[in-house]
């Protein structure tokens, strides 16, 4: 289960390359396959309720580094949750979905950080709330403001989307790799944990401004 | 001489007393006593229920002709606030004397009598069911097998109509083995006009058995053997109206609790098109809580739910089970599986042991989700607990299972069906989807390449091959749950699955994904998919790359677009392909052949084509198939060659020890065309042997695994 950083090491070469396994975390049709499938094909279809763990890799050529993202799309549902950590295991980064449009699947997305919380260090994963289904803007439940300010509080990322307007899917998925590469060069000069949770705080910061736009 | 084996009812609201009911139970009983004592005749009249039966049997002497009685129950007087109208077909068909003490004896007998609405409104609208189960014991020591039906809706039905049904159960009084059924019949309906020869040829079997022939043989007179069919009618019943069934009470209280919100919630429960539906079936748990409806919203069919278990643990009360309701025009099984009790309600011509396995295989499905021990732990714990929070999304798959079993021989048959493919390549594919398997590390215990739900191949570690521990059905819940469905755009996936029949308890994990999805990722249509079962909840990297492996290996060769061409050019062939226009559809499966094949049971049927394009004519001709399959497998009148007219075609089914074969013809062919065409076919078959199916599924042996797994899960 090779999951850490491979051949991260070549700051001096043309360009590092990284890989990160990311999980998609969230109540059962609150669009998490959506997202990914919008984010890997660029489309969107009615998808069957996924089975245990939808697995995809997509490979990112950025400026600064190549990025292999693993993306693990788990199954909502509850039968599957006694398993879930095989697939949050060693994760880089975790994407918490939510439905705007149903108010218990942000207490669902809530419990989920509290899971995520146990198992990892404070600092070990990068965590993003998103809210999903913002075409079902006439019958949200949950406001733009609420999930912002929770984020804030917990120090995560924060964006809105839709998968079926694609409204910043792309982006959701841009600002997770920017952050774990922020963090990646910030981990090679100073290791210190201190200074890391500040900066995290000031990054949730930047995300909701994200958000905004 | 009877022993009454149940005779109860239940009225938690009915405001009938128990003593009315104890009365009408003791008519029933003494009415079926009458009906399975020999050349019996006797009446039986009583406040509630007024059924006069006459029964007739014919001791044997006229094994040839079918003999059938009518008798007429009359109705209460016309003074009387209610009017019974009981409508009872008995159909005995007996085996011959050549049978095993042991076999089953099997006596069902139904009687259901309608209540007409009362004139004046002093009547409370109560329906009131009445069940007696009465057996009384065969003079053969011999299994019984008994099918009692009690119903007590707590609702008040929407209808007027007060409802009364009774089962009696016995066994033949007779030295002989027996074997009653009894349908409810409406005279509004008429079971169908088809003409219908059976036919039977023993070749090469020995049996001292006696297949009756109604019509093409008349074999020789057998003292035991006995065919009656005794209907009672009455004539109060008004044909048009009082078309209802066992199934009223049910549904009628459905209609009372209101739609939710969820999946199925557009079909309205309470409409007449929910319940016109050809199958109904319904899983709900001990407590009576509704877990998956085939139609419609489980939840708003609480109440119904409720009646199902009320009426299963009632006669569970007294130490018996119900089985089956046989209605004229419906058939109810029900099976308590563990904590789970699964219901069917069908409209189509599957017998009841039929039914009784397609319910087997939803369970297996549950059990493929959630493992025995699973739903018996949640269950443990909490006696109400609500299921379909565990199987939240599987309503799909199970949707998918009892779709797909609908016009198709997978079910019916307990096989897979291959896809066709040149033998050349399936053998290459195969050889190497055995290599890619065994050089995994950890090796799978099961890889399979599967194409729209049809097998291309397969490989099994040795040690899951032998013994024939895989069994089809669990294939079969396998490629339902992995093998389409999910779609494109599902990436790769792993997930724990349990194979209900190889352990009901333990979890495999299952890796399955789409071959050469990098080539076509265009491709909206489903390709070959790989699934590989491994042991290993750790092993999807492992999976992972043993597909990549087989991918470059057939990438290389270029199997995989061959592969790919042939998934794409139909996957299929038409009827008219062995070459007999007059051949509409056939379903075949080769009992014989290499031993591994045996293990890995399998068949072929062609595309349907027209007349049975629509899914309408689909379902009528699988229920033909069903029916001949009942048939042929009756426990108690095995047949090994059945033609059959029907209205719009002609069937025949031919099963020897080589093979299973059902076809299905243009009405005007005669027999000694139709077992010509099905020489033919038989010819085409075996010539075409290699393409049709997987012959050497040869396992495959995994290399000791390394104890470097990986290290033990937190």
């Amino acid at each position: 289960m090779a999951q850490t950083v491979a051949s991260g090491t070549s700051s001096e070469g043309p360009r590092p390359s990284y890989m990160y396994k990311v999980v998609l975390l969230g109540s059962m049709s609150v669009g998490k396959s959506s997202l990914a499938y919008r984010y890997m094909r660029n489309d969107f279809k009615d998808l069957l309720p996924t089975v245990g763990c939808s697995f995809f890799i997509q490979t990112l050529d950025l400026d600064e580094a190549t990025v292999k993202f693993e993306i693990w799309d788990t199954a909502g549902q509850e039968k599957y949750q006694s398993v879930c950590h095989l697939y949050y295991r060693d994760a880089h980064a975790a994407l918490l979905v939510y439905d705007i449009a149903n108010k218990q699947t942000f207490g669902r997305a809530k419990l989920w950080l509290e899971e995520l919380e146990k198992r990892f260090l404070p600092n070990e994963i990068v965590i993003a709330l998103v809210g999903n289904k913002t075409d079902l803007a006439a019958e949200r439940e949950v406001t733009t403001e609420e999930g912002e300010e929770f984020a804030r509080t917990k120090g995560l990322l924060f964006m809105e989307t839709s998968a079926k307007s694609n409204h910043q899917v792309n982006d959701v998925f841009m600002s997770v790799v920017q952050e774990l590469l922020r963090r990646e060069k910030e981990k090679a000069p100073k290791p210190s944990p201190q200074g890391r949770s500040t900066v995290d705080l000031s990054a949730s910061g930047e995300r909701t401004r994200c958000c905004r736009s | 001489m009877d022993r009454v084996r149940t005779a109860d009812t239940t009225s938690p609201s009915c405001h009938h007393s128990g003593e009315d009911e104890e009365k009408d139970v003791t008519a029933m009983a003494a009415m079926t006593s009458s009906v399975c004592h020999p050349a019996g005749n006797e009446e039986e009249e009583d406040k509630e229920v007024a059924a006069a039966v006459t029964a007739t049997m014919s001791l044997g002497c006229h094994p040839s002709e079918d003999e059938e009685v009518a008798v007429t129950s009359q109705a209460g007087p016309c003074g009387r606030d209610e009017d019974v109208v009981a409508a009872v077909t008995a159909e005995a068909a007996t085996a011959s004397q050549g049978c095993h003490p042991g076999d089953e004896e099997e006596v069902t007998t139904t009687v259901t009598s309608l209540r007409c609405p009362p004139l004046g409104d002093e009547e409370e609208q109560v329906t009131a069911a009445v069940t007696a189960a009465v057996t009384s014991p065969g003079c053969q020591p011999s299994e019984e097998e008994m099918t009692a039906a009690a119903t007590s809706p707590t609702h008040p039905p929407v209808g007027d109509e007060e409802e009364v049904t009774a089962a009696v159960t016995s066994s033949g009084c007779h030295p002989r083995e027996e074997d009653m059924t009894a349908a409810v019949t409406s005279p509004a309906c008429h079971p169908e006009e088809e003409e219908e020869v059976t036919a039977v040829t023993p070749p090469a079997c020995h049996h001292e058995e006696e297949k009756v022939t109604a019509a093409a043989t008349p074999p020789a007179c057998h003292p035991g053997e006995e065919e009656v069919t005794a209907a009672v009618t009455s004539p109060a019943c008004h044909p048009g109206e009082e078309e209802e069934e066992v199934t009223a009470a049910m549904t009628a209280a459905a209609a009372t609790s209101g739609p939710g919100g969820r999946r199925g919630a557009d079909e309205d429960v309470a409409a007449a098109g929910w319940r016109a539906r050809r199958k109904h079936v319904f899983v709900l748990s001990e407590a009576g809580k509704p877990i998956y409806s085939r139609h419609g919203n489980e939840e708003a069919l609480a109440a119904t739910m409720g009646v199902m278990m009320a009426l299963v643990s009632f006669i569970q009360s007294g130490g018996n089970a119900i089985r089956a309701i046989c209605s004229e025009d419906r058939t109810l099984v029900f099976e308590q599986r563990g904590p789970l009790l699964l219901v069917s309600v069908s409209r189509t011509r599957q017998s009841a042991a039929q039914l009784r396995r397609e319910l087997a295989f939803v369970h297996e499905q549950i059990l493929s989700l959630l493992t025995r021990g699973g739903i018996a732990r949640v269950f443990a714990r909490r006696r109400g607990f609500d299921l379909r929070r565990l199987l939240a999304g599987a309503e799909a798959v199970l949707d998918r299972l009892l779709c797909g079993a609908a016009a198709d021989g997978r079910l019916l048959l307990g096989a897979a069906r291959c896809l066709p493919l040149p033998g050349g390549l399936r053998r290459a594919v195969s050889g190497a989807l055995r290599r890619a398997a065994a050089a995994a590390r950890p090796a799978p215990a099961l890889a399979v390449l599967a194409a729209r739900g049809k097998l291309v191949t397969a490989a099994r570690q040795r040690a899951l091959a032998e013994g024939g521990r895989l069994c089809a059905s669990d294939l079969h819940l396998l490629l339902n749950l992995l093998g389409g469905g999910a779609g494109a755009g599902a990436g790769e996936v792993w997930t724990p699955v349990c194979l209900p029949r190889f352990n009901p308890d333990g979890y495999f994990y299952a890796y399955a994904a789409r071959l050469g999805e990098e080539e076509e990722e265009e491709e909206e249509q489903e390709g070959v998919r790989l699934i590989l079962l491994s042991t290993e909840r750790e092993g999807f990297y492992a999976a992972a790359a043993c597909r990549r492996q087989l991918e470059d290996t057939l990438r290389a060769q270029g199997w995989l677009a061959e592969l790919a061409a042939a998934v794409r050019g139909g996957a299929g062939y038409g009827p008219s392909r062995p070459g007999a226009p007059e051949l509409r559809h056939f379903l075949y499966k080769p009992l014989e052949g290499p031993e591994e094949m045996q293990q890995l049971p399998q068949f072929t049927s062609p595309e349907l084509e027209e007349p049975y394009a629509s899914e309408e004519e689909q379902h009528r001709l699988f229920d033909l198939y069903h029916y001949l399959h009942s048939r042929v497998h009756s426990p108690h009148r095995p047949l090994r060659l059945l033609y059959h007219v029907a209205e719009k075609e002609t069937l025949l089914a031919w099963v020897t020890s080589k093979f299973e074969l059902y076809s299905c013809f243009s009405p005007l062919v005669t027999k000694a065309g139709a077992i010509a065409v099905l020489t033919k076919l038989l010819r085409w078959l075996k010539k075409e042997e290699d393409w049709l199916f997987i012959r050497y599924p040869a396992p495959f042996c995994a290399a000791p695994a390394r104890p470097e797994a990986p290290e033990p899960e937190g």
